[in-house]
């Protein structure tokens, strides 16, 4: 598994597709989780494919249709072990005001710490620049 | 050893934080706690934390302001989570040091700092909004990226646990 991670617009998914060929990509932003309505179905979705754009959309959508997610990073870890992923940093700024950002706020950052953890490689993505943070064969 | 420790929301400083104490291996351990249980969502916060560390052989002692009277064991080590909470606290409780809170906070550090031999302090890296927000809001993020500068200036490393990674921005180095 790797992990390409930073804020909005500083080119992860460009230099995710650069440096990662021949993956079959799917953009979280771009599909509609409407249907899903268990942390089964999405995963499902995910798993046809060998790289994830925004992987932090698909956060937001089950914080926001409250399907549970607590075991959703293991699930991952089971079944797409061999996947990129890209998620946006969001946990940098003042703690939101509104429960749900808050709610979204940390399960990107709880999931993705134990993303982290599993994977091979992480690269922090700042201005298009990719700085290899985690690294392991 | 003097180490912050910063990082965005959910990122595992506090897990990370947790390690590092534990490393020491030195068991006078002190944990300063600075949340204020206000509602439902802050005491899950700290029922979360305190099963986090509740086999580190940690004292809890809670500080909500007025660091600068707490006193640890001699020589022990202290880890004190977190500085944004005791920033909020300091500005806006009533008992709290309003307009000198970068200065009280900091006496509170030097004290802290005069009595254990390894302290830990957990931060937090909230700077990053694309918005600008009202005075209050400003002036706390002004007060706690103060302190996060003065308490990196003395300490001996400052690390961002980034998901759990350690980045060092400061890196202590024995001298040969």
């Amino acid at each position: 598994m790797i992990l390409v991670i930073g804020g909005a617009f500083q080119g992860k998914t460009e230099y995710a597709q650069k440096t990662y060929q021949k993956r079959e990509w799917m953009d979280c932003e771009q599909v509609d989780w409407y249907d899903c309505d268990s942390v089964q179905k999405i995963i499902e979705i995910i798993c046809g494919f060998s790289g994830i754009l925004h992987f932090e959309k698909v956060i937001r959508y089950m914080v926001e249709a409250k399907i549970d997610y607590s075991a959703f990073a293991e699930m991952i870890i089971e079944k797409c072990s061999d996947t990129i992923f890209t998620i946006q940093e969001v946990g940098y700024g003042v703690v939101p005001i509104d429960a749900k950002d808050r709610e979204y706020r940390e399960a990107v950052g709880r999931i993705a710490t134990k993303l982290a953890a599993y994977s091979n490689q992480v690269v922090r993505v700042v201005c298009g620049i990719g700085t290899v943070i985690k690294n392991e064969k | 050893m003097f180490v912050v420790v910063t990082g965005g929301s959910g990122s595992g400083k506090s897990a990370y934080a947790e390690g590092r104490v534990v490393n020491f291996q030195n068991k006078e351990r002190t944990y300063i706690a600075t949340m204020f249980p206000f509602d439902a969502e802050s005491h899950k916060r700290i029922a979360r934390h305190r099963e986090m560390r509740k086999d580190k052989g940690f004292e809890t002692v809670e500080c909500y302001t007025n660091l600068k009277d707490v006193r640890v064991p001699d020589g022990g080590t202290v880890l004190l989570e977190c500085m944004s909470n005791l920033t909020a606290n300091e500005m806006f409780q009533d008992q709290g040091a309003k307009e000198n809170t970068v200065e009280e906070i900091m006496k509170g550090i030097l004290s802290l700092r005069q009595q254990c031999e390894h302290l830990i302090v957990v931060t937090n890296e909230i700077f990053s909004d694309a918005f600008s927000y009202e005075k209050e809001t400003k002036t706390y993020l002004k007060y706690l990226g103060e302190i996060n500068a003065k308490i990196s200036e003395m300490a001996d490393e400052v690390v961002e646990v980034v998901y759990g990674i350690p980045v060092y921005h400061k890196k202590y180095l024995e001298k040969i």
